[in-house]
């Protein structure tokens, strides 16, 4: 349809590339093949996860079974929950937004595109990690969620945990990397006239999704480095037998696992948001209460965790408070369905296989919704919890929520990202296939919890009706596998013979089809004026959409961002860095207020030579503020010195920190001894090691500076790594006086 | 007396706050010359909203028994009365004290979001700080000054967050940041407020029972010590992420509308006035 494309079009280059080998695909920076390798490696990874599925209904299939053998069994729910959250879900999502964001905001390419490069390989060197542990001894088997104290060394004795532990750091060093970018991408490199107020929903959601990877993954990454240090280094801070808490795992774990599940499902909200518009004709319906309802649904989710705890005993005020708030968040929830369906109301709707798949969504999440709502009556929760309700529940939002969303936008995309087309009557098999399939999977399956089945346990008993609801479950789970093969021969038969897809094979209204399919590597040749929410459609009509005259539309264009992009990157990475540390502050908070047996703060630490490392630490942000003053001077050789004192201070201080470590060891003050010993190496390591890097990345500075760089009287590389350097000394001054200070008077 | 009754009737007229109270609702009344249309509506449902935390028997409550209480006045003194007032003030009011030189340098320091932020925020946690807290809790006058200090620095926080003039304000994305991190902050005390065994604030332990409603306390409303810190915790962790998350998605609500007036009616609305005031444009005549 070529109505709305722009006057002038300009024909296809050549090629897109300039070599097309495997090398260009490994060593790309372009956001648009990094996003397309996102999604090609994470199908690959959903072909594993959809295995180990079938693998576990065909075990399923009868009672009494021995198609697989228990521990076979546990590691294969173990690597299916994994698989398809870390290495399927969360990195098509981010995959997806890689490739769509810098296009949908006019951008030529990402903010940091090697950073991109890097966040992709990650998930890759994850995955890998993860898998490996087949060749190491067996897979982890303790759940995707790994509950302590099975996860930890006397239940869990193969190296199964600590490649789950290792792979997810990867993967999850990769997302957080991923999610700056994003938020940098959004925030400072839109095109002229596309304000905030403007963005398209998928971008919009992609931008708070951001903001929730920042603020969970990084628990997760503390809990994991904590759960190392448990399992390899002899510590017991989740263990028990050692004084530490089972169940402060379960509080750090969900607070990451809560806020994931949104991650998991926002982005797919943005893009049923696209879609649904788009192919009933209409603008979406109350685009600020989709967008709002966004907001309040990613800061409600950081409020909600202690809802998969309702069975551990957490006392009546947690458990009232924690329904509140989980019943809380339908209502933004609910708010969407009902925009979704108001956009529908009186449109003109075409029913391609896109659109198929986001009305299907809307029902299939929706019964997923209703499910989850019902979990928040606290004693319904202690009933179905870890039965196959809440499989079925979980399976309806992710899989008929979720993955139903990303198929609509493969289908939807797909002519974008490859200039073909798939096949609208192979796509019709495809959705009904796959619908019926998931139905008959999962929906008996919550008949099956109400009844009492419980969940991850490698067989059931002959009860009456278990035995054939779990056959339908299994038939629907080939079905299911039916229809994925029917979408892989789809999509290779429309990789090689689907039709030309055109600029805008479907009418849309959103910056990425303003240019041709697939873009150009520089994105696009024009970027189209933008004076309102729908670029394309305002173009095609400007007498409706109230297009401002020249010099008013020159006026309201967005202002550039005030800060370069890679200190704007800087500062959030460093609230994830926060958030990192926070984890490890509470551990040791937890450990002093509830102490184990053992040497404490008070009786092994001085504070004053801690003291003296902290006056080298704090002289040396001093140095460095004062070395950049003299840099705006315009004098080089002062810089270069107050850096290198900068440095020299900063060495001072790990000096200073390795000769107490080295006296505490050798008074057999150790990360295994006490759990006073745990959580103070486990957070003093950890700073130092931040304390290192700034020190190499200080290094670097002075390098380059005395090779001749930094000749002006700002520079963004400076500034960024002062950001980081005087960050580390802020956490330092905290942990001093939390560890020194408070902690010994105490 | 029953205990009910013994507490509604215990309401503590304190000259202090009738007088203020009543002096600063005389003074806009009579400065706006009676005419209280939108914008006056805030500035007296704040005004009540203070009396009611000061003076109705919450405040007995909470000085006297209740830990969850005083967590309750608290945070109508935190959380509700400043936006109220400040959303009432008129832009006219402002821009007339904002032309006095230092006063303009003094606000445009305050309304940093750093420092606007670390103030609030710090006083807020330095005050539940069992050393501070408690000696509160013992002297009338240092409690004062917490209550004070409690207004002043929240009028600050909540000044960039929506102030009459739109010089004043923060963009409004940064102002959902900033409205997030002070959630995550004041949930996070919150939390630690009900995880700790109680005997934080002693006083609450075993409490002098000046109007006889102790009794109906411990075993009417089933409030142990223990259950009292943990309520009071879960106050400001719970309803008090929901206050900031209602500010979100309120700024959020006038950054789209304000976004839909300048595009839309930017060619026929006069420029002057049209981003004046987070309400619309200022009373008539003042």
């Amino acid at each position: 349809m070529s109505d709305l494309s722009l006057p002038g079009d300009l024909a296809a280059p050549a090629a897109a590339h300039d070599d097309t080998g495997w090398y260009a695909w490994i060593a790309s920076l372009d956001h648009k093949q990094i996003g397309l390798m996102y999604l090609m490696a994470t199908m690959v990874f959903f072909l594993l996860g959809g295995v180990q599925a079938l693998l576990m209904r065909t075990q399923l299939i009868r009672p009494e079974n021995t198609f697989l053998s228990p521990q076979a069994y546990n590691e294969v729910f173990t690597m299916h929950g994994t698989t398809m959250i870390f290495l399927v879900v969360m990195p098509m999502l981010i995959g997806l937004a890689t490739y769509l964001v810098p296009l949908q905001v006019g951008a030529r390419d990402i903010a940091f595109p090697r950073m991109n490069a890097m966040s992709f390989w990650f998930l890759v060197f994850g995955g890998l990690l993860l898998y490996y542990s087949y060749l190491a001894g067996g897979a982890p088997d303790a759940g995707w969620f790994s509950y302590a104290p099975l996860s930890e060394r006397p239940f869990s004795m193969t190296t199964g945990e600590d490649y789950w532990a290792l792979g997810l750091l990867a993967t999850g060093i990769g997302t957080i990397t991923a999610s700056i970018n994003l938020m940098v991408t959004i925030l400072a490199l839109r095109a002229p006239g596309l304000a905030l107020t403007r963005l398209p929903l998928f971008t919009w959601m992609v931008l708070v999704n951001s903001v929730l990877v920042l603020l969970a993954l990084p628990v997760l990454n503390a809990s994991l480095v904590t759960l190392l240090i448990d399992r390899l280094l002899n510590a017991h801070v989740f263990a028990p037998a050692g004084g530490g808490s089972a169940v402060l795992w379960q509080h750090y774990f969900w607070s990451f696992g809560h806020p994931e599940v949104y991650i998991m499902v926002l982005p797919a909200f943005g893009i049923i948001s696209e879609v649904i518009p788009v192919f009933a004709g209409k603008a979406i319906y109350g685009y600020e209460f989709v967008a709002a309802s966004t907001a309040a649904i990613a800061f409600l989710s950081l409020a909600v965790w202690a809802h998969h705890m309702f069975a551990t005993g957490l006392g009546f005020e947690w458990d009232a408070f924690f329904a509140l708030t989980s019943m809380l968040i339908a209502i933004p929830t609910g708010i969407k369905i009902l925009n979704w369906c108001a956009t529908l109301w009186g449109g003109r709707i075409r029913f391609t296989t896109a659109m198929m798949f986001c009305l299907a969504f809307l029902a299939m999440f929706t019964i997923g919704g209703i499910t989850g709502v019902s979990f928040t009556a606290v004693p319904i929760d202690w009933q179905v919890t870890d039965t196959y309700y809440v499989v079925a529940h979980m399976h309806y939002v992710l899989f008929g929520g979720t993955a139903f969303a990303l198929f609509a936008g493969f289908y939807y995309w797909f002519p974008k990202m490859t200039g073909r087309m798939l096949d609208e009557r192979w796509g019709k098999w495809v959705f009904w296939l796959m619908f019926a399939g998931f139905n008959l999977t999962f929906m008996i399956q919550h008949v099956l919890g109400l009844m009492g089945m419980p969940r991850r346990v490698f067989t059931y008993p002959d009860l009456p009706y278990w035995g054939l609801f779990n056959l339908i479950s299994t038939i629907g789970s080939y079905v299911l596998a039916l229809s994925v093969l029917v979408w892989i021969v789809d999509v290779v038969r429309s990789l090689r013979h689907g039709a030309p897809a055109g600029d805008n094979p479907w009418g849309a209204w959103s910056l990425e089809w303003a240019t041709t399919s697939p873009p150009p590597e520089h994105n696009f040749d024009r970027v189209p004026p933008i004076w309102g929410r729908r670029p394309l459609w305002d173009l095609a009509h400007p007498a409706e959409s109230h297009r401002p005259p020249w010099w008013r539309e020159l006026a309201q264009r967005t202002r550039p961002f005030p800060m370069p992009a890679a200190q704007l990157g800087m500062m959030i990475f460093i609230a994830s860095e926060a958030m990192f540390f926070l984890i490890l502050i509470i551990s040791y908070i937890y450990y002093h207020v509830n102490p184990s047996p053992g040497p404490t703060a008070a009786q092994v630490l001085h504070p004053d030579r801690a003291g003296l490392n902290t006056a080298f630490l704090i002289a040396s942000s001093v140095t460095l503020w004062w070395g950049m003053r003299e840099q705006t001077r315009g004098r080089r050789g002062s810089f270069i010195g107050w850096l290198a004192a900068t440095i020299v201070l900063g060495g001072l201080f790990l000096f200073g920190q390795g000769q107490e470590w080295w006296g505490l060891i050798q008074s057999n003050v150790t990360v295994s001894r006490d759990l006073f010993g745990a959580t103070f190496f486990t957070l003093t390591g950890f700073h130092g090691l931040h304390v290192f890097l700034g020190l190499v990345l200080l290094a670097a500075l002075l390098v380059l500076a005395l090779a001749g760089q930094f000749r002006g009287r700002t520079s963004v590389g400076v500034e960024c790594v002062a950001l980081y350097w005087h960050f580390v000394d802020a956490v330092w001054i905290v942990l001093y006086t939390m560890i020194y200070v408070w902690a010994i008077v105490k | 007396m029953t205990g009910w009754a013994a507490l509604a009737a215990a309401w503590s007229w304190q000259p202090s706050v009738v007088i203020g109270c009543a002096l600063a609702v005389g003074g806009y009344l009579g400065l706006t010359g009676g005419r209280v249309r939108g914008r006056g509506g805030w500035f007296l449902s704040g005004m009540v909203v203070l009396a009611l935390a000061l003076l109705s028997p919450l405040d007995v409550l909470g000085d006297r028994y209740l830990f969850s209480a005083h967590m309750l006045q608290h945070m109508l003194l935190v959380l509700v009365v400043p936006p109220l007032l400040i959303l009432g003030l008129p832009a006219s009011w402002v821009r007339l004290l904002l032309g006095h030189p230092g006063l303009r340098r003094v606000e445009r320091v305050l309304r940093h979001p750093l420092v606007a932020w670390t103030v609030g925020m710090g006083i807020v946690v330095l005050w539940h700080w069992p050393s501070f807290y408690n000696v509160a809790l013992a002297d009338e006058r240092v409690h004062v000054v917490q209550h004070l200090s409690f207004l002043a620095a929240s009028v600050i926080f909540w000044w960039p967050v929506c102030a009459p003039l739109a010089e004043s304000r923060m963009p409004p994305l940064g102002a959902v940041v900033y409205l997030l991190a002070a959630a995550l902050v004041s949930s996070g005390l919150g939390i630690v407020l009900t995880v700790t065994p109680p005997g934080l604030y002693p006083a609450y332990l075993h409490p002098a029972d000046p109007i006889g409603i102790l009794p109906m306390l411990r075993t009417t409303w089933g409030l142990s010590p223990e259950a009292d810190q943990q309520l009071g915790g879960l106050l400001m962790w719970v309803p008090g992420g929901l206050v900031y998350l209602t500010a979100i998605l309120a700024t959020l609500g006038w950054w789209w509308r304000d976004g839909e007036r300048t595009q839309a009616g930017a060619d026929r609305t006069p420029a002057r006035g049209i981003r004046d005031g987070v309400l619309g444009g200022d009373l008539h005549g003042i």
